[in-house]
């Protein structure tokens, strides 16, 4: 089992945020990313990443949890430091290395950069860490059934996701279990990249085979209990909006309003 | 003693909501050229605790001593204890990937480093062990063995470490009752022949209570039991709260010795059985 903490699992709860309807959390992330890139000043930044910490204290999530979103960022976030520094020019000249210069204009672009990115991790990271995958899959099918007028398998589609989903830990599970059953045969997993990667057939070969051999129990056993592309599938969950989720899409709506409008 | 533990805990993914304890404060041992069987229902920690032998999971509390010597968990002593003490998992061939049995069964010695000569000696060996000895088979791909032959084959692959222990996790299930057999007096002439230490997982008592001379029990993370089959299966009553379903014979015997007649409940195989209500009666009718 692994205990690394990655972007994109759930972290069960009974908070007002995992009540919530998964639908509008959805669109409450999409209103709060266009908010994010919109606004301008430090001061409209700072306030939405209070909001941020406010929603996270009341959802019950460790900020820790959180913070590991930020791991696999890590290189995003230095390249773009790094692009940020060097080539943003305006003001004071703080550091010069032979020809480049690092000046204000690229610290204070660089710095709002990155406080941008942490508030993308973070609110995505509060939906995923919130929401169950099978209730995103289910509110990702919601919103694409008005396609399905044009002929796009709008609920096949779900249903790839939800699976897709759904056997995420259980490869996950499984390629640890293979990874101390190759140890156990003295296979090094351990050593830089290349040398893990001469080592990927212990690991990648038997874990497709289960991959593909899980595929085809799953297409049969979907078969047999009457799975069939094109029919109508009706849900046993109906997500239903209660009216505090009205209300936080009408104050998201307000606060998009007011960055447009007062420019901050 | 081969293998010691004290106070061995451990929990997965702890400081999460997800965390579990697996094993609570394990106090054990097994014996040098042991056989070992270790009981529990699923989700007990025996997997878990065998994961431990060889080093694959660290004990989060307490420690483990194999050989006499405490696992400082070193790399280089993680590689020679897990070329000692040989672990073979559940459906072990479901980690097969080479295009030939012989790459297969090599995968061990070659991870440690033997020269070509030497590996092709331990793939001999390991598979004449596990009575695989058609010479045909070596260039097949493992994947086009028998179940049965497949699960020898996976067994092979680690006796081609030559470990002191061969630990094996669940080994006949899903095995037809032939392969059932072929792995039992695989495991018997392992330990009695060659003298391996040999700790098993298993849920089939009737065919290996006769072979095995240690008996461990875990329930919920917990050794609850320990001794030899006398002293664990007089004690139907804990066995039964640990969820573990024993065989017909034994449970007329506890039927018999709680209606207050002479019988052992630990008397587990058909002909002793036999042999003692035999006795019991021609005592009961002669005046």
């Amino acid at each position: 089992m692994s205990r690394s903490i990655t972007l994109g699992s759930y972290l069960p709860g009974d908070s007002f945020l995992h009540r919530a309807d998964p639908r509008f959390k959805m669109l409450l992330l999409l209103l709060f990313l266009a908010v994010l890139f919109l606004v301008k000043t430090f001061a409209g930044l700072g306030l939405l990443l209070l909001l941020l910490l406010l929603l996270m204290t009341a959802g019950r999530i460790p900020l820790r949890y959180l913070a590991g979103g930020l791991r696999p960022l890590s290189y995003i976030v230095l390249f773009t430091v790094i692009v940020y520094f060097f080539f943003t020019k305006g003001g004071l000249v703080l550091l010069r290395l032979g020809p480049l210069t690092v000046e204000q204009a690229g610290v204070t672009a660089g710095l709002f950069m990155i406080l941008r990115l942490t508030g993308l991790v973070f609110i995505s990271m509060l939906l995923t860490l919130s929401t169950t995958p099978l209730a995103l899959a289910q509110a990702m099918e919601y919103f694409m059934k008005p396609l399905a007028r044009i002929g796009f398998p709008a609920g096949e589609v779900a249903m790839v996701m939800t699976i897709a989903l759904r056997f995420i830990p259980t490869i996950a599970e499984e390629s640890q279990r293979l990874l101390r059953a190759q140890m156990a045969r003295g296979a090094d997993f351990e050593g830089g990249f290349f040398r893990r990667a001469r080592k990927f057939a212990p690991l990648m070969v038997p874990l497709f085979i289960g991959a593909f051999r899980r595929a085809d129990e799953l297409a049969v056993a979907m078969e047999a209990r009457g799975y069939r592309i094109g029919a109508l599938r009706t849900q046993m969950r109906e997500a239903s909006a209660s009216p505090a989720d009205w209300a936080a899409l009408l104050l998201a709506l307000l606060l998009l309003a007011a960055v447009l409008f007062s420019g901050i | 003693m081969f293998i010691r533990t004290e106070k061995l805990s451990y929990t997965y993914m702890p400081g999460t909501p997800f965390a579990v304890k697996a094993l609570r404060e394990v106090d054990l041992s097994v014996a040098r050229g042991s056989f070992t069987v270790l009981l529990g229902a699923s989700g007990s920690g025996k997997s878990t605790l065998l994961q431990h032998f060889n080093g694959l999971l660290r004990p989060r509390e307490g420690s483990i001593h194999i050989d006499g010597a405490p696992l400082t968990y070193r790399r280089g002593e993680l590689r020679e204890l897990r070329r000692r003490v040989g672990l073979v998992f559940q459906e072990p061939e479901t980690q097969f990937f080479s295009e030939t049995l012989f790459d297969e069964i090599a995968f061990a010695p070659r991870n440690f480093g033997l020269s070509p000569l030497q590996v092709e000696e331990r793939v001999e060996q390991a598979l004449h062990q596990v009575g695989l000895t058609d010479p045909a088979l070596k260039q097949r791909s493992p994947f086009h063995l028998s179940a049965g032959q497949q699960r020898l084959a996976a067994i092979a692959a680690v006796l081609a470490m030559q470990p002191r222990a061969l630990i094996l996790d669940e080994p006949g299930a899903g095995l037809d009752q032939a392969g059932q057999q072929r792995l039992l007096s695989l495991l018997q002439q392992l330990n009695r022949v060659a003298g391996m230490t040999v700790v098993v997982v298993t849920h089939r008592l009737e065919q290996i209570v006769p072979l095995a001379d240690h008996f461990l029990v875990l329930h919920r993370g917990r050794l609850v039991l320990e001794g030899s089959a006398g002293e664990i299966f007089s004690q139907q009553k804990v066995l039964q709260r640990c969820g573990l379903s024993l065989p017909p014979v034994m449970r007329l015997m506890q039927v018999l010795a709680d209606a207050g007649l002479p019988f052992s409940p630990a008397i587990h195989s058909l002909e002793e059985a036999r042999r003692e209500i035999n006795r019991w009666q021609k005592k009961v009718t002669s005046p």
